[in-house]
Parts: C-alpha cells; structure tokens; sequence
C-alpha cells in the first residue's frame, strides 16, 4: 500500500512537469497576448507591461521562473486583472465549484444507483423501459440544453428558483440538476447492467438458498458487487464536477472556476490558464488515487502492490 | 420411518425463445426422515431443476410449476410465496450447490456470509453467533476458526469453500439437505473428502438428503435409494442395492455400464449410451429414451411405457417389464 502510493505520487509528478510544459508551449505558440485587444496601447505602455511579467525574457527563462514559482506552491498572477493572483482566484472560485459539484454528484448518484436498481430488478418491463428513456434522454441531451431548460420552467414559467447567480441555497438547485443529468444517465445504466449480470451469479443463488430476505439480497450481497464500475467512474467525475462545469457556470453566471477559466481563455490570461490548468490536473490525479485506493475496501479481492501500481 | 418429502407428478416448464421447455414431466418421490436419496442423470435430464424447484430457487419466469406438489413434513411447498419459502429456506431446508468458487460472495467475510443464517432464522445476536459459527466450521473440518471467519473467500480453496458452505447449509439443523452435484467442480481426492464430511454429518444430525449426481461411485457409498431421471420423468427408482444389482430400464443399464472399473483394461474403451437425449421442447411420444435403446420396440416409439412396481418399492417404466409384452414374449419363445 505505502509502495503503492510513492509510486503513484513520483509518475503523477512527471505526468504534472509534461502537462506544465505542454500548456506552457501552448499558449504562447497562439498569437496575440494578454495585452492585445482593440484599443492598441502605446508602445512604452506595452514595454512596461512585458517588463512587469518578465514577457521580454528569453522563453526557457520564463518557463523555468514559472517553474520555480509553482514549486513554491506559487501559480502566479493575472495577467488581466492585475491586482489579483491565480491562487486568490482558486481560492474563491473553487469553493463555489466544488460546493455545486458536490450537490450535483450526490444527485447522480442516489438518482442514478436508485434508477438503475429499480430497472434491474424490473428488467424488461415498464419500469425498466422508463428509466432507460430518461437514461437515454439524460445522456443525449447536452447540459447546456438542460439547463436552459430547467431555467425556462422553474425560474420562468414557474417562478420557484432563481434563474440565475449564486448565494442562497435555493441559487444551487438548477445548476446542480443541469450539471446532474450526465452522471446519473450513466450511473444508472452502469448499476443497471451490473444488477442484472451480478443478481444471475451463484453467490445470489446462494444468499437465496439460505433465506434471505429479498431486500437483503439486493442491498447487502447483490449491490456491493455492482457499484464497483461507478467507482471507477467517480473519480474522473468527481474531478471535473468539483472544478466546475464550464458551460453550466457560464450560463448559471456562477462565479467559480469554471467560468474563471472560460474568461481566462477568452482574455488570453496566460497566468490563469497555465494556473487553472495545474489545479485541474493535481485534483483529477489526486481523485484518481483516491478511488484506487478506495477499490481494495470495496473489493478485498483486489490488494494494492508494486507491481500493479 | 416418517415421510419428509413427497413430489407427486410434479411438472416444470421453462419458458424460451424456441419454445416451452418441458424440464420436468411428471416427477414422483419421496423421501423418508434421515433417509439419504441420490437422484441420478446425464445433463440436462431435469435432476437439477427438480432440486431447484423443491427449494422454489427456479426464477420465475421464465421457470413455472405447471402442476404437481411438493409436501415436506405434511406442508405443499408448491403454492407458496417466495416470503413463506425464505423462512423454509437455510431453515428447514438447506442447499448446496455446484461450484464452491462462485457460491460466495466475494465481498463479503465467511463470518458475515455464516452469521446472517443464524441472525435471520435462529435470532442470534452478538457473541452467540460467534461461538456457533466456530463450532460449525469445526464440525465440517476447518481449522483455526477464529481465523477463518475473519477471511474473504478469495482466501479460501475449492474444497475448503464447498467445507464453508455445508456450514452455511446446516447452520439451523435443518430437516432435509439437498446437495446439488457437491463434487462436480471439485478434483477426485476432494470429492472424497467432501463426501465423507456429507456422510458423517448425515449420520451425526440425522438429516435427509437428496444428492443430485451424474457420478454413479458417489452414490454407491452414500445413498440408500436412486431415482434414476431421463428427460424429465423417473424412469427406474429402488434401492441403491436393487437399482445397481438388479437394474430393469436400459438406460440405467447404460449408466452403470458406461462407469469405467479400475480393473478394466486400459485399450477397452469406454462404453457411452450412444445418440443424444431428445429436444424437450417437443418431447417424442412414447418412451424418450426409444432412439438410443438397445431393446426399444414398436411400442416404445407409440406410447408411453407403463410403471411397474416390484418388491421394495423398486419401480420402473419400461415395456419390457410391462404384463402384455411379457406374456407376448413368452408365446414367441414357446413356439
């Protein structure tokens, strides 16, 4: 298990230095820069601008500055809104996301685990084709289509959530359902198809031959076997709700960092992509320990070791 | 001796895309309290789907009981809810099945899969079902029980796994086990070890059993009758002694040739029933097992042989036992 994790931790490490390096390239491979936009500024405007943020310097002495600053847990600062640094951005912003995204992964989950255990055991009958038609719906429609049209019937025609900003609880609501609808489509078809495959098993057959009753069987022998695929799901999920759906903060004007990064790209906001870019991948890899680890306890069949890591 | 269980001409139908299957056509047996009961067959014969269906573990659909009953100790399990059976189930009837390395779950402990049997039919809580699981898995061979009861089945090997589910099927005392091919996944030194183990709790609880083998040396050691199953119906049932010694139907003549001896030289081959059971789908009428008959006669292809009753309760369906053709046989000798 220790192996397991020092392991993990030095390739994360290495996957991190690539993926610094890449969007360093990136985005000064694109023309233009933070400070070009339709009002040309001066050019001893522009100099001391480039001065400001060491622009002028040579590339690989902007890349390892940059380097080192991040080492120091540093991400640096915009280059737009000049008196706020990428670390203050996360530090409002992700609270917010990770807020929505929590609320919007406990939906699919108790939505997507409910739905998928109800069509299994229904298989091929009315409750099982209605809950694949809202799967299917759910997992067809894009989330921007869905939020629209959460807000269009609750905010508009029915005024009972607000249509749009973040605040109250009552803001949560529609944005988290938009932001919902994906995983619970698919968690529900993933529980469906392990029910069915898990509930023809012997070891069902046996819980059976010993009495138990149905409920038992479904929830206690039957389940645990099934959600093993929805974990390994959870982790990449859980990472890209948690650091926001662009589009649906977009729509929702929801000030986290999903939008951060929507108006990074647009500004050209070198700092911020770079910075946002970093927090993105050091979460997604810290979940996707997170569910490796979280295997073993699920499945005791599956022991963490060297040579598996 | 007491009746425990009577099926009386109990018939299962499976539903398919091809058609109803008729899996069972009429089964008639029973068995007595304390009585051990093999019920012998080639695949597909319906041995397993009559045990299934006296625990009611057919799922249904596409399975159905088309009519017959199944009484055990005075009560017919036929009409009964899968509520009312769960309380029979683990309690008054226990199971074990084919393959130990798929009947447990691999999520959970061995204490936990032992314990919820005692917790749901003997109310067990706490330290008490700590102790009798340490006992049970004493009783059937498992050593440092502690230990054991804490692990996963991964830990487990085959025959150590089929050990822990005999305890699982014996946990409550129950009246009747049903072991379904115990041995079949199991490699030849352990099968005797797990049916020595069967043998001695047998003898030590005074159950009844109705073993389900297509394995005829199994059954010689253990069983005090065999029900001998072709497509479906009872073609011969006795004494184990009267069935081996003194068989009447050619299909269990079939059986007990095609069992390779020990002294038999290594260039004989072996000596299968040639062809192939029929399609229970569209069973043939007459007797089934005409097409692959040595002896078969016009009739066997026309109608279905009568059931002929010998001493000891050995009976038989086969018309070469049957009256008419006997005498006919007699006057074709004569002449």
């Amino acid at each position: 298990m220790g192996h397991f994790i020092i392991r993990r931790l030095v390739s994360s490490i290495l996957a991190l230095l690539l993926i610094i390096t890449f969007t360093f390239i990136l985005v000064h491979m694109v023309p233009g820069g933070p400070f070009a936009s339709e009002k040309q500024l001066p050019d001893s405007v522009m100099r001391n601008l480039e001065e400001k943020f060491h622009l002028n310097d040579p590339l690989w002495l902007q890349y390892v500055k940059y380097l080192g600053q991040v080492v120091k847990g540093d991400l640096g600062p915009s280059y737009k809104y000049e008196n706020r640094t990428v670390n203050e951005f996360i530090r409002h912003g992700f609270p917010v996301s990770a807020t929505l995204g929590a609320l919007a992964v406990a939906i699919a989950l108790v939505v997507g685990i409910t739905l998928g255990i109800i069509a299994a055991l229904r298989q091929n009958r009315w409750q099982d084709y209605l809950a694949m038609v809202i799967a299917t719906i759910g997992f067809s429609a894009p989330s921007f289509i869905v939020a629209s049209l959460l807000m269009f019937l609750f905010a508009y025609k029915i005024k009972i959530f607000p249509t749009a900003m973040w605040g109250t609880p009552a803001h949560a609501v529609l944005p988290s359902l938009a932001l919902a609808t994906l995983p619970t489509a698919f968690i529900s078809r993933l529980i469906r198809a392990n029910m069915i495959e898990v509930l023809q098993q012997d070891y069902i057959k046996t819980a059976r031959s010993k009495g138990l009753s149905e409920r038992v069987i479904i929830y206690k022998h039957a389940l645990k076997n099934a959600i093993l695929p929805v974990v390994t799901y959870l982790g990449p999920l859980i990472a890209s709700i948690f650091t926001g759906s662009f589009v649906i903060e977009k729509i929702f004007a929801i000030p986290g960092i999903g939008r951060d990064f929507v108006i990074a790209i647009t500004n050209r906001d070198y700092g911020l992509i770079l910075g946002l870019t970093i927090f993105y991948a050091v979460f997604l890899m810290a979940m996707n320990l997170i569910v490796d680890l979280s295997y073993s306890l699920i499945d005791p069949r599956i022991k963490l070791t060297r040579g598996e890591g | 001796m007491a009746e425990l269980l009577h099926l009386n001409d109990l018939r299962v139908h499976f539903k398919t895309f091809a058609g109803e299957v008729q899996a069972v056509r009429g089964v008639t047996f029973s068995v007595q309290k304390g009585q051990v009961v093999a019920i012998v067959g080639e695949s597909g014969c319906g041995k397993s789907v009559t045990a299934h269906t006296i625990m009611k573990l057919i799922p249904t659909p596409p399975g159905k009981i088309i009519s017959g009953s199944i009484f055990f100790d005075g009560e017919d399990l036929a009409p009964k809810t899968n509520e009312e059976m769960a309380k029979i189930r683990g309690k008054e009837i226990g199971m074990i099945f084919q393959d130990p390395m798929t009947s447990l779950n691999p999520t959970l402990t061995i204490g936990n899969q032992l314990g919820e049997v005692l917790k749901v039919h003997q109310g067990l809580t706490g330290e008490a079902v700590r102790l009798r699981m340490v006992e049970l898995l004493k009783m059937v061979g498992i050593n440092q029980p502690e230990r054991r009861l804490k692990q996963y089945p991964h830990e487990f090997s085959g025959g150590m796994r089929q050990r822990v589910l005999i305890a699982m099927a014996i946990a409550c005392n129950p009246k009747l086990l049903i072991a379904d091919e115990p041995t079949t996944a199991l490699d030849v030194t352990i099968q005797a070890q797990i049916m020595e183990l069967l043998k001695d709790l047998q003898h030590q609880l005074q159950m009844s059993v109705v073993l389900i083998t297509h394995d005829l040396g199994v059954v010689a050691g253990f069983s005090e009758r065999v029900v001998v199953m072709y497509a479906g119906k009872v073609v011969e049932e006795g004494t184990t002694e009267e069935v081996f010694y003194n068989a009447r139907h050619p299909y269990t003549w079939g059986l007990i040739k095609s069992v390779p001896r020990l002294n038999q030289d290594r260039s004989e081959p072996l000596a299968p029933i040639p062809g192939r059971p029929p399609d229970l789908i569209n069973p043939p009428p007459g007797c089934a097992f005409w097409p692959r008959c040595g002896q078969a006669m016009k009739i066997c292809t026309l109608h279905e042989p009568p059931e002929v009753v010998f001493s000891d309760g050995h009976r038989v369906s086969c018309w070469l036992e049957a009256e008419e053709v006997k005498k006919m046989s007699v006057k074709v000798a004569g002449v």
